[in-house]
């Protein structure tokens, strides 16, 4: 799809495959794009909240590498000049790594770059500052006792989702075309969702988290957010590959998804997740689900059993590993934590290892149970979340006569399959006039393939699309 | 009536049989805290039992479900 290309400074940023283009045939030169981003920036964030650190310095040094080697010839990369930020849980060489915490802020500065920065990097991109996130990923909201709250550029008395909320409102509101984030639990899915991005949780272990903040090791992925599914997968083949720094990143080599994004979707097998995925969600929520199913054509419904127990024990190994992770700080500096997480993290602290050990169990048992649906179907849908963004303040969520606590109902679809390291990508629905809602699309491990397949088909034929650019999204 | 949210479908019978419905989650907090030698300030106490009680809560359906003993944990590690 063409794209028109705009240098103004006022309008979101273009796309990051716009952009790149524009710098591979000297449209506009990467120092320009880096200014117009900075100064967009620095006009607009004292409201969206999204940055906690520039690296403009850094930012204007590798925009002027890049006009050097275009000038000499040379490639400049697939993204060459495309600004990102990170979620503040990723290194960058001569920052301090936040996480999110108050008591991060005495740390040095990381001495090199997260892996996945790294591998940015060397495509041409070009970062430009870190982004606020719920302390230590502990959360589905990004309201930050220390670093304040991000709210969502469409509406800003509602939430923009967490924890990655900075990076799913910088994408939203046209700061950077792309961000990356981290989701454990559904930190990159329910933002994008509520916010209305695409968000990528890749298989588990498909990305290097190297020099990512880690929150539960056994959950924990990183994955990009983006305005499009041609600049998602842009980013997601950027990163991909083997990487000895992360235990967990896997040896299989990439397997590219641009290629493929437009070989379309006949001989796809889709079905919609029923029993636990198919209850406890708004009516918004349902009419984007099924405008998905119907433009898929979809039929045909598939379960997974003791879905409320994948995501009970989900939690609990969250919990176990997240506080063993900061035992020590909990020890030295309980008062120093975000108020939102320090007693659960004390009580995680606390969990009987056996409850641990069959939680991890269960694991694998669900795991087994997902597999024997992928014989039958190669990309499941269902909801990203059970409703469009809640005001600041609310705490409960009213469906169907049931009262929710609010906060940990957000992860209520995105939880039970990060549990076992399914890749998904959450496409947003943004009606007009109304706020955004995403819907989860959900392949057999390393199949992402597939699911850019129909992301790409989905925004072809205008069934989904991002809100970056909307009139709603708040001016500066 | 409020939802356990996490715990919405689960099988009462099983759950009930899994952990002691004279549990006390202010005593277990206290002794287990202090095996650990983690100092919970006072201020914080109350706050973190009603957090260990629901995550007690969220862990019944989990230990109350019979898996084979085939089934071992999902980690690996690589020498």
């Amino acid at each position: 799809m063409s794209e028109r290309y705009s240098t103004t400074a006022a309008g979101p940023i273009p796309s990051a495959a716009a952009i790149a283009q524009a710098v591979r045939t000297q449209s506009e030169s990467a120092a320009s794009v880096i200014d117009r981003t900075l100064a967009t920036i620095a006009s607009r964030d004292s409201q969206l909240n999204c940055f906690t650190a520039l690296t403009a310095e850094r930012a204007r040094q590798k925009a002027v590498q890049i006009g050097k080697a275009i000038a000499q010839g040379k490639e400049p990369g697939l993204l060459a000049g495309v600004p990102f930020a990170v979620k503040n849980l990723f290194d960058i060489a001569g920052v301090t790594t936040l996480a999110g915490a108050k008591i991060n802020q005495d740390n040095p500065p990381a001495a090199q770059d997260a892996t996945v920065i790294t591998r940015l990097g060397q495509a041409g991109a070009i970062l430009v500052g870190a982004l606020n996130m719920d302390e230590y990923a502990y959360g589905f909201v990004t309201i930050n006792e220390h670093f304040g709250t991000t709210p969502n550029p469409n509406d800003p008395t509602r939430i923009s989702g967490g924890s990655s909320g900075g990076s799913a409102a910088a994408v939203a509101a046209g700061l950077v075309p792309f961000a990356l984030g981290s989701d454990t639990n559904g930190s990159i899915r329910v933002p994008a969702s509520l916010c209305g991005v695409y968000g990528l949780k890749p298989t588990y272990g498909r990305l290097s988290r190297a020099g990512a903040w880690l929150f539960s090791p056994s959950l924990d992925h990183v994955g990009p957010l983006a305005g499009s599914v041609r600049d998602l997968a842009l980013v997601y083949d950027t990163m991909q590959g083997p990487d000895e720094r992360d235990p967990v990143c896997t040896e299989r080599p990439p397997e590219f998804v641009i290629p493929r994004l437009e070989i379309g979707i006949d001989d796809l097998r889709i079905a919609r997740l029923g029993g636990h995925f198919d209850r406890g969600m708004e009516p918004a929520v349902r009419a984007g689900l099924m405008q998905v199913a119907s433009a898929l054509k979809v039929t045909e419904m598939a379960e997974l059993p003791e879905t409320h127990r994948a995501r009970a024990a989900a939690y609990l190994i969250t919990a176990c590993e997240g506080s063993q992770l900061h035992l020590e700080r909990l020890k030295q500096r309980p008062m120093d934590f975000d108020k939102a997480t320090r007693e659960r993290f004390l009580a995680g602290a606390l969990i009987p290892n056996s409850w641990y050990v069959q939680a991890q169990r269960l694991r694998r048992w669900y795991r087994d149970r997902a597999r024997q649906l992928f014989q039958a179907y190669d990309v499941l849908i269902a909801p990203t979340t059970p409703c469009v963004a809640p005001p600041l303040d609310q705490t409960t969520l009213e469906i169907d006569g049931e009262i929710y606590p609010l906060r940990p109902h957000l992860g209520f679809y995105t939880q039970p399959l990060s549990f076992i390291g399914l890749p998904v990508v959450s496409v947003p629905i943004h009606p007009p006039g109304q706020l955004p809602v995403g819907v989860q699309l959900i392949a057999a491990p390393y199949q992402e393939a597939k699911l850019f397949r129909i992301a790409s088909f989905l925004e072809y034929q205008g069934v989904i699309g991002s809100a970056v650019g909307s009139k709603r999204v708040i001016d500066g | 009536m409020t939802s356990p949210d996490i715990l919405s479908t689960d099988t009462a019978s099983n759950a009930e049989a899994s952990i002691p419905a004279n549990f006390d989650a202010a005593i277990y907090v206290e002794q287990t805290a202090a095996l650990l030698d983690l100092s919970i300030p006072p201020t914080l106490r109350e706050g973190v039992v009603i957090n260990f009680e629901h995550i007690k809560d969220i862990a019944q359906p989990v230990i109350a479900f019979s898996l084979p003993e085939t089934i071992e944990s999902a980690a690996t590690f690589e020498p």
